[in-house]
Parts: C-alpha cells; structure tokens; sequence
C-alpha cells in the first residue's frame, strides 16, 4: 500500500520484503549445519550362521575352517597352524580348488577380535565369496 | 554511484539486493536437510582393527561399539549384552533403511564381537558391518 503510492519506485518490479524469510532460512541452515554429522565408516560385512547346532564343527564339503585360536594362530581345517597374516594365499589356494567354496571364520570366545577381523579381511582379500563368523564351543 | 543519483529512493535504508545470497543459503539449507542423518554415536575412542578389504558402509545409522574392557557402547550409554536386542531394535524404529555398524576394538574379545553381531541379526536388520581402518 505503502509502496505503491511512490511515484518514482527504483524498479519497474514490486519487491517482497524477505528479511523474515531469510531469518527463518538462515536458522534452519544454522540448525542443520550445527546438527550434521559425516559418518564415514568404512568396513567389512561380517555374517554369522543362523544355527549352529553341536555338531556343526564338522566340516560341511566346501568349505574352509579357519579356527582362530586364544594364542592368535589360525588352525587351517585342523591339521596346520598359520600366522593370521598369511591366511590369504591359503584362501586364495582353496578359492582356486573350490570356486563354490565358503570360508568358515572359527574363533576362540578369548582370541581377540582385531585378529578375527583380520582373518576375515585376508579372506575377503583372498576372493572369497562367502565369509561367516563363528565361535569355537570348546 | 547509481543509487545516489536516485533521489527519491523507496525507503530511507539503502537495500542491498539479496537474492543471489538467498539463493546460496537455500542450496546449502537444502545440502544439509538431504545430508543430515541423524547418527546416535556410542561415544566411546575404539582402536580399530586394520582392514585392506573394508568398503564405505553408507546409510550406516545403528552404532554399537565394543571398548578393549569388552563394555559394550550404544548412543553413550553402557549397555548390558542381554539388552543390545532391544537397543538395536529401537534404533532400527528410528531410522528403519539403516544398516548396522560394529566398532570393536582389537583388543576386545571374539565372544562379544560374535555375541553383538547375533544380536543386532536377531533385530532385524541384515546388513553389518564391523567398522575398520584403512591399513597403513
């Protein structure tokens, strides 16, 4: 109304008063800056079997027992000991023997879990389709 | 210079033009409204183990940790293993597309790590992951 009866206006356009939009605006940035968070995690998909029955440490057909023991070695299908660390060519060995073959992550209840994590790792690293975490029931 | 030629200005206040800047702060308000997800950290520093393999986990909303003393951490709160279901599931309520994050520490214990991985599947949700470093 104001506006309007200026003769001489500095536009030909009618301007919006946005000072209270912005003000609501710049809140809301404020808000939403101050509450973002940047969660990057980077990991690996860790799976557990559904069931274990007792019987279940048996060794299905394809499949690769890595036991993780308390002492931080890793037992291939129960007949040798490994470095956590040197598990990959074993897995890669047996990714190349068995294509369809899973890879069974057994590890002690007290083994540490960075070198469960480990294992896994040089696992995935080793191609392995298919990874699953256990624990020893011994 | 031109606005002082005006003589009859509309207002007494000199007015800045302000739509480019409004253009800026709505691209970011909208930037951090599409972003912002809101994360329920443990809250607790977690030596993570090393991985080579490790892939960013996006859309990762439920955060369990698990600290060297095997305590385990949900949105900073020491949580008993029994009660990790109910936690996760609660979390799951919030933030339904979620995928799950495990933070263990390297030196915590197999058991906890195998436990909490069971519990967070018993909740429904099907994607976990167990959080790592990149290798150096």
């Amino acid at each position: 109304m104001r506006r309007t009866s200026h003769t001489r206006a500095t536009g030909g356009d009618a301007e919006v008063n946005v000072t209270p939009l912005m003000d609501i605006v710049f809140i809301m940035l404020i808000f939403f800056i101050v509450t973002a968070t940047f969660t990057r995690e980077k990991g690996i998909d860790v799976r557990t079997p559904e069931e274990t029955p007792p019987d279940d440490q048996s060794i299905p057909p394809p499949a690769l027992l890595l036991a993780l023991q308390k002492d931080g070695f890793v037992r291939v299908n129960n007949v040798r000991i490994i470095d956590p660390l040197s598990t990959k060519p074993v897995v890669e060995e047996f990714m190349a023997r068995e294509p369809k073959g899973v890879v069974l992550v057994s590890a002690a209840p007290d083994s540490q879990a960075g070198l469960a994590v480990t294992v896994m790792d040089q696992a995935y690293a080793g191609k392995a389709a298919a990874v699953s975490l256990t624990l020893q029931n011994d | 210079m031109a606005r002082k030629r005006k003589p009859a200005s509309a207002s007494s206040e000199d007015e800045i033009n302000v739509t480019p800047l409004m253009d800026i702060v709505f691209i970011m308000l909208i930037f951090f409204i599409v972003t912002s997800t809101f994360v329920k950290e443990p809250g607790v520093d977690i030596n993570r183990p090393e991985a080579e393999t490790a892939r960013e986990k996006k859309f990762a909303s439920i955060l369990v940790a698990i600290d060297a003393e095997n305590k385990i951490w949900i949105d900073k709160d020491e949580v008993p293993l029994e009660a990790v279901r109910g936690q996760v599931e609660q979390l799951k309520a919030e933030n339904p597309k979620g995928t799950a994050v495990v933070q263990v520490d390297a030196r915590a214990d197999s058991r906890y790590l195998v436990e909490v991985v069971n519990q967070v599947r018993d909740a429904g949700v099907g994607d976990i992951a167990v959080s790592t470093d990149p290798k150096s």
